[in-house]
Parts: structure tokens; C-alpha cells; sequence
């Protein structure tokens, strides 16, 4: 250890009331800085991982007919695919399905609303590790989750099953619509009272996932909105949204199939005036009415077709396709009008309006849309429909509410597909993280400026004091720089020693502050973690905070020092109080 | 055969039939025709209705509202008048198209079909006029046989039946009916979810002949699912008067909430 360094803990020791004083005020400071930010941070990674990855998801496909409250995509292995090819596969960390539903339940005498979820374990391996990470048992036995024997087992909060008046075994009795509108009632049996790990959770009665999915009237190759949690959402959520997004573009319908054994391929065009404008000018009608094919319920035939088969207008015939899920499919379609065969759109045609199939399609989905059939080059192929509406990407909230606003009103049976990401769909929850990293900025920026206050002074006073002193080590051959450095690696260890005392503070408090159970079922509950608040201590933050301190004290005693470094001996040794 | 010997083998034939023949019972199918013939009433009205809601530890609640509408195009417009609360607001169909209508904020809002009126356990699609025969058909038991049967409600006699959905556009999958033997008219119903539990139990107290048809004025839905809870809608001041087409505009819906 050099003399200077030596000399400034020396130094330090001579003025020990006022050094541990100010000590003091800079390890307090620390503290709180260690505190705040761990709060904070324990607090954002609740809501992102808890609250926003569990109940909304970092990132989610939404798949629903227009006008519906219920989401539903109907084919889940085509959607899973295409995200798959879009998200590296270390990226993910779960892809779910959203199944829930608001319901009323019937306890023992007891009514009360709550949401059924399904939910189950990525693996069969993965389900101890699931109830441990999701839920505190009270009672009970989570191995009957799963159970065949009990036809729906169910997991209640003990604040859920208070309210039921339901123990152990007992019989819930839940109303709650299915995808369809349909009500649905049915029996739960509880066979656990758990309290999840966010008390958020406490109106959720837990079912395992394909349970909830049949009770919903999902079909098993269709599925809710899918979530997926992302392993880092804040850098990778809307970069990831664009390149799904890109590739979730839907195919025109064209499907291929036949009538009364004539292969024969239908095609949809667009339900809006500009498509039926261009069509106007490009079909050269043979028989029946023009404005009647173009309308909502329109159905055109080309006039090889209608030869082939001895269609009129106003001839009932089937159209028959294969269905990807469900066999042999058959439309039953009435005659509108008869066009003269389009070189844009192929011999054996049937040309319909959008509306006419687009409800039946969702159900009845086609084995394979033939893309090739018209090709993107193909003057008509603008005009045609396509298998769902891909919405567009909304930067905020307010933009995505002001999309679904305007698709409200788009009368069509028409499925969309959108993707949102947290920052829209949860918005309100994450700019709680915008305030927590305000109020702890703004912390800190009190908290330097008490520091920088005290340091200034403290230095001010020792230096007043030492006038003399600096005179008689200048007299006998002190360098002004070792003077300079002898004040300020004097302050930078008083401020560094308090600092680590701030931490270690900081981390005691933090400990007790966590012991302390939170009963509460309040909003402010969604912040804690198994009822007590959490705390997240990120070092990299604390470690920036230490040598901002460092720096700023650094700064600050540079030129208080080097001005008395620069004073002579004869000056300072005059200096007289 | 001897010409006596036929004409007595003919009138046991004719004997055996005659039952099937006088007293048969007609099928579902032509029971629900009766029930869309003698109800479907295509025509302008207005009305003012007045639910009665009953709920298991919350009391009663009485909703007035001024009830139009128009079955050539499928358009409505109600508006609140009681309780306080709901005073104002309204509902308005046109075709596709339905909107909500907040007198606090004087604005549209459209809404889907399938969302409540006013609190109430009312729909928008229970306003719509559908024929039973489209949304409905026969259920069979295992023998594949209608459950159609004759019997009794009170001292009324009735058909009994039981229907399925055709379509999932439906609340209720299925549904047993009670009708009047005499006129067809729907005096109960029994409204079954999708696993077979009994939800909703419905009794229609009071018909007006309006045109030649018949329109149900007093209604009462029993919650079968949670005791307690009950909803009276009674229709009164019914008239057929033609609407003027300004009636069914967002401006007018706007003028009434005043």
C-alpha cells in the first residue's frame, strides 16, 4: 500500500465522529438505492413472468371470427408450424393455449363468478415442478389432477373455496358459455385448495387444459389464442411479432373439388365494391343476373361448367371438397348467374361471394388451398378472397383498440388473425414499470445529490482545518499532486466502505421485508409473490450505481483538493483560525 | 275371397288403422311449422315492456323500456326509461348492424348480438324473429322415435316434444317444449345446456291476438341453474301502427334518451 494511501486512512481515523457521520448518510442512501431498485425490479419481473406471461402472454396469436367474443383457430398444427419457423426454438419457453372462461358457480349454498383455466405441464415430467411453481397447497392432493377417475378434477384458492363454502371433494356446479355461444354446465369436483402464486390468480379455478378445451367445444385440432413466453420479452417480443406477423399472410381461397363427379375448382371474390367493380368489367355474362352474383349471397358459375352439368340460373347443385379434419364436405349453392369461362380464373369455376363460405370454411376447413390455381400475376387474382384477414400490427394500445373498433363494425364471417404483443395487449400493467423505474430514478437523483452535498462539505471543513498541516508536509517536500490524491483517495474510501455497508444493510432489510406475509386480495396483491413482497437484486444495476458514486465523489473532490494542493507552503503555513 | 269375406277383412284392416289414422299424434317437424305459423308475427310494433328481475340476494329490479320494431328488415330500437340508472340508454338494430347508445356520454357503441341488454339477462339476438324450424329439429330416443308425447299441464291439454339444435347458434342445445294441443301456442319450455342439466325453465302466462297471430305478452324465466333468480317480462300498450323509417335512426334513438 503506498504512503499517500496509508496517509489518507490515517487521516480518516483522526476526524472518526465526523467521517462516520457522513459514513452513515452515504450508507443509507446506499441502502435505499439497494431497496428501491430490488423492489422494483422484483416487481417488474412479477408482472412480466407472473402476471403478464400467465395471463396474457409475451406474445399472442389471436385467432377469431369477426364480431366474436371467443377466439378460435381452427387449425392449431398449421398456426404452431408457422411459428416454429418464425421464433428460434431456444427463443420460446412455452407455447399455451389461452383457455378460459368467465362462469358462475354454485358452491354449497353459495354463489359466486369466477374464470375456469385450463392449464397442464409442458411434459409429464414437468408436473411436479408445475404445481410447486404455481401453487401453495393447503389441502388436498394435486395428483388428482390428472386423475380419469374424477371427470373434472379442479384446484380452488382457499379465498375461492371460503366464499363456495366447498371443502376437500365437494361439488362445484359452473354455468359459462362455450366458443359457440352455447351454455354449458357441469360439475367440478375439488380435489385441491392451493393458493397460486400471485393472489391475482385467487378467482381462477384451475382445470387441467384439455379438460377446459372440451368443455369449451374445442375441436381437438383447434385452439384458443396462442401465448407464447418468450426467454427474453423485452428485447425479443416485437421483433419476433413482425416476423410472425410476415409470415401468418393468408392464401386466397381457391379450393379444389367437384360437382356431380366434374372436378370443378371454387373460388371467392371480395365483398366490397371495388372487387365487384373490377369483376363487372371482366365477366361477360351468359345468363341470369349480374347484380344477384355479385351479392352477399351470390353464386356465379362458368358457362362450361353450367354446360357440363345443365346449370341454370336458379339451378340448386353441391359443391363437394375435401376437409382437412371432418371428410367430405358439401355446399349446397343455388345458381345466380352464368359467365362467359375467364382465361384469369379456369374453365370448371365456381365463383362465389366471400360470405357465402367463409362461415362453413372456418368449420369445414379444405384438405389444401391450390395457390396455383390463380396465380398472384393473375389480373383477377386481386379481387379474390382470402382464407382469413391478417390485421395489422398496432404500435400501442390506443392503436389496438382503435383497430378492434373498426373491425367491430366490418360485418363479415371473415376469421382475423392479429398478434399482439405484451406492450399492447398489457400495456397498462407494464407502464406500472415506466412509474417504478420514475420514482426510483428520481431516488437516486435525491439521494446523489445528498451525497454530493455532504462530501463537498465534510471536504471543505477537513480542509479548512488542515491549512497548516498542508503547509508543513508542502515544507518538507510533498508533491502538490500527492496532496491532491492524499484528499481525494481519503473521501473515495470513506465513500466505497460506506457504500458496501449500504449494501449489506440494504440485503438485511430486504431479507426481513420478505418474511412479512401479506394477506391482502386487493389490486396491490398482483405485486407479490406467495404473499410477501419480492425482491430482485440486480448486481449489474448496483454495481453501476457503486461507480457512478465513486465517479461523482471522485469528481467533486477533485477540485476542492487540487486547490488546496496548489496553495505553498508559505501560504498555507500563514492560514491562521 | 268371397265379396263378404273382403269386405269383412277389409273393415278389420280399416278397424286396426283407424286409430293411427283418427288419433294420431302429428310429428315435431309439423309442431314446430304450427308453432312458426301461429307466432310469426311479420309486422311494425311498439310496446312498452316491462322486466321484472329477481336475484338470489339482491332484490328485485324493475327495467321499463319503449320497445320498436320492424320485422320487414329485422330493426329495433329500444330505449330505457326505468331504472334511473339505465334511463336513456338504448339499443338500435338496422339490419347487421347493432349499436349501443350511453346517454352519460351521448355516444354509439356497436355491439355484438350476444351481449346483454341493459343488465339485463336479455340478449340482442333474443329480440331477432327466427323461426323454431330453423333452429330447431326433432330429438329421437334410442329407438329413433320423436319424444313426442300427449299429456296434461295443469288441466290444459298438450304435446309434449323435445328438440336439439340444428345449428350451435343457439343458447340452449335442447329444449323441451309444452304446446297447446287446441292452437299450438308454447306454454312452457325447458331449456337444457350441451351436458344435459336443466338451465332454464320458461313459462308464457299470457298471449295477444294480433293479425291473426299470437304474441306471448307475459313471460316468466325461472334460473333453474341458480335458485332464486327469476325474470318476469310483461308486453303492454301494444300497437301495430306503421313506423315511420326515421324511427330506426341513431338520431332518433338520441332524441327519445333526452
Amino acid at each position: 500500500m503506498g504512503l499517500i494511501t496509508m496517509l489518507s486512512i490515517r487521516n480518516l481515523l483522526r476526524q472518526k465522529k465526523r467521517n462516520i457521520l457522513l459514513g452513515i448518510g452515504i450508507a443509507f442512501g446506499m441502502m435505499i438505492l439497494v431497496i428501491a431498485n430490488s423492489f422494483s425490479h422484483g416487481m417488474v419481473d412479477v408482472l412480466i413472468n407472473d402476471v403478464v406471461s400467465h395471463a396474457f402472454g409475451h406474445l399472442v396469436v389471436n385467432g377469431k371470427p369477426a364480431n366474436s367474443y371467443y377466439s378460435t383457430i381452427r387449425d392449431k398444427e398449421r398456426i404452431m408450424k408457422i411459428i416454429h419457423e418464425s421464433i428460434p426454438k431456444e427463443e420460446i419457453v412455452t407455447i399455451e393455449e389461452s383457455l378460459g372462461m368467465f362462469g358462475r358457480a354454485i358452491g354449497n349454498g353459495e354463489a359466486d363468478n369466477v374464470v375456469v383455466v385450463g392449464v397442464k405441464p409442458e411434459t409429464d415430467n414437468d408436473q411436479a415442478d408445475f404445481f410447486e411453481e404455481f401453487f401453495t397447497l393447503v389441502e388436498g392432493d394435486f395428483s388428482n389432477y390428472f386423475s380419469k377417475e374424477i371427470e373434472y378434477p379442479v384446484i380452488i384458492s382457499e379465498e375461492k373455496a371460503k366464499s363456495l363454502k366447498v371443502k376437500i371433494n365437494d361439488t362445484i356446479r359452473v354455468r359459462l358459455p362455450m366458443i359457440t355461444g352455447q351454455m354449458q354446465a357441469v360439475k367440478l369436483t375439488v380435489i385441491a385448495i392451493a393458493n397460486a402464486n400471485n393472489s391475482f390468480m385467487n378467482i381462477i379455478l384451475f382445470m387441467e387444459a384439455d379438460r377446459v378445451k372440451k368443455l369449451l367445444g374445442y375441436k381437438p385440432w383447434e385452439s384458443a389464442d396462442l401465448q407464447i413466453t418468450l426467454k427474453d420479452p423485452k428485447k425479443t417480443a416485437k421483433k419476433y411479432a413482425e416476423i410472425l406477423h410476415s409470415k401468418l399472410n393468408p392464401e386466397v381461397i381457391s379450393i379444389s373439388g367437384q360437382v356431380a363427379e366434374e372436378p370443378a375448382f371454387l373460388l371467392a371474390f371480395q365483398n366490397n365494391s371495388a372487387a365487384k367493380n373490377v369483376l363487372k368489367k371482366n365477366l361477360k355474362l351468359t345468363q341470369g343476373d349480374l347484380e344477384k352474383g355479385l351479392a352477399k349471397k351470390g353464386v356465379m358459375v362458368s358457362n362450361i361448367l353450367a354446360q357440363k352439368l345443365g346449370l341454370q340460373p336458379g339451378s340448386k347443385f353441391i359443391y363437394q371438397y375435401e376437409t382437412k379434419f371432418r371428410g367430405l364436405r358439401e355446399e349446397k349453392l343455388t345458381v345466380d348467374a352464368i359467365y362467359q369461362s375467364h382465361s384469369a380464373l379456369g374453365q370448371n369455376v365456381v365463383l362465389v361471394n366471400e360470405e357465402v363460405i367463409h362461415e362453413n370454411l372456418n368449420r369445414y376447413l379444405p384438405k389444401t388451398l391450390d395457390s396455383t390455381l390463380v396465380a398472384s400475376s393473375n389480373s383477377l387474382h386481386s379481387i379474390l378472397a382470402t382464407e382469413w384477414k391478417l390485421l395489422e400490427r398496432s404500435d400501442n394500445v390506443d392503436a389496438l383498440k382503435k383497430k378492434y373498433k373498426t373491425e367491430k363494425k366490418r360485418k363479415s364471417k371473415q376469421n382475423n388473425f392479429d398478434l399482439i404483443t405484451m406492450y399492447e395487449g398489457a400495456s397498462q400493467i407494464l407502464q406500472m414499470e415506466y412509474v417504478l423505474n420514475m420514482i426510483t430514478g428520481i431516488a437516486v437523483l435525491v439521494l446523489f445529490f445528498i451525497i454530493l452535498v455532504g462530501v463537498i462539505n465534510t471536504l471543505r471543513m477537513t480542509i479548512k482545518e488542515r491549512t497548516r498541516e498542508i503547509g508543513t508536509v508542502r515544507a518538507i517536500g510533498m508533491q502538490k499532486k500527492d496532496v491532491r490524491n492524499m484528499f481525494i483517495i481519503e473521501t473515495l474510501i470513506l465513500t466505497a466502505l460506506s457504500c458496501i455497508a449500504g449494501v449489506v444493510l440494504g440485503m438485511g432489510v430486504i431479507k426481513g421485508l420478505s418474511l412479512i406475509e401479506f394477506n391482502t386480495t386487493n389490486f396491490l396483491s398482483v405485486i407479490l409473490k406467495n404473499k410477501h413482497l419480492y425482491f430482485k437484486p440486480s448486481i449489474m444495476i448496483l454495481s453501476s450505481y457503486f461507480l457512478f458514486i465513486m465517479m461523482l465523489t471522485g469528481i467533486i473532490t477533485y477540485f476542492p483538493a487540487r486547490k488546496a494542493a496548489k496553495l505553498t507552503a508559505v501560504e498555507a503555513l500563514r492560514h491562521y483560525e | 275371397m268371397k265379396p263378404k269375406q273382403k269386405l269383412v277383412f277389409g273393415l278389420i284392416l280399416l278397424l286396426l288403422c283407424l286409430p293411427q289414422i283418427v288419433f294420431a299424434a302429428p310429428n315435431v317437424n309439423f309442431l314446430l311449422e304450427k308453432i312458426d305459423e301461429v307466432t310469426n308475427l311479420r309486422t311494425d310494433g311498439t310496446a312498452k315492456v316491462e322486466v321484472t328481475q329477481q336475484k338470489a340476494g339482491e332484490g328485485v329490479k324493475l327495467y321499463k323500456a319503449i320497445y320498436y320494431s320492424r320485422d320487414r328488415d329485422d330493426s329495433f330500437l329500444i330505449v330505457f326509461t326505468a331504472p334511473e340508472v339505465e334511463k336513456g340508454n338504448g339499443y338500435l338494430k338496422q339490419g347487421d348492424n347493432f349499436w349501443m347508445y350511453r346517454r352519460n356520454t351521448r355516444t354509439f357503441q356497436h355491439i355484438n348480438r350476444d351481449e346483454s341488454i341493459g343488465g339485463t339477462d336479455s340478449k340482442g339476438e333474443d329480440f331477432e324473429s327466427k323461426k323454431m324450424t330453423e333452429l330447431y329439429k326433432p330429438a329421437l330416443d334410442q329407438n329413433g322415435q320423436e319424444k313426442l308425447k300427449e299429456t296434461v299441464l295443469g288441466k290444459i291439454p298438450v304435446y309434449q316434444f323435445e328438440v336439439a339444435a340444428k345449428t350451435e347458434d343457439v343458447s340452449y342445445p335442447k329444449r323441451v317444449y309444452w304446446i297447446r294441443r287446441d292452437n299450438y301456442l308454447p306454454l312452457k319450455v325447458q331449456s337444457y345446456s350441451l351436458s344435459g342439466t336443466l338451465m332454464q325453465t320458461s313459462y308464457l302466462l299470457k298471449y295477444t291476438k294480433i293479425q291473426g297471430k299470437y304474441l306471448a305478452t307475459k313471460r316468466i324465466y325461472i334460473d333453474e341453474f341458480e335458485k332464486g333468480n327469476k325474470t318476469i317480462v310483461e308486453i303492454k300498450n301494444i300497437s301495430i301502427k306503421k313506423i315511420k323509417d326515421y324511427v330506426f335512426t341513431k338520431a332518433y334513438l338520441e332524441h327519445l334518451s333526452k
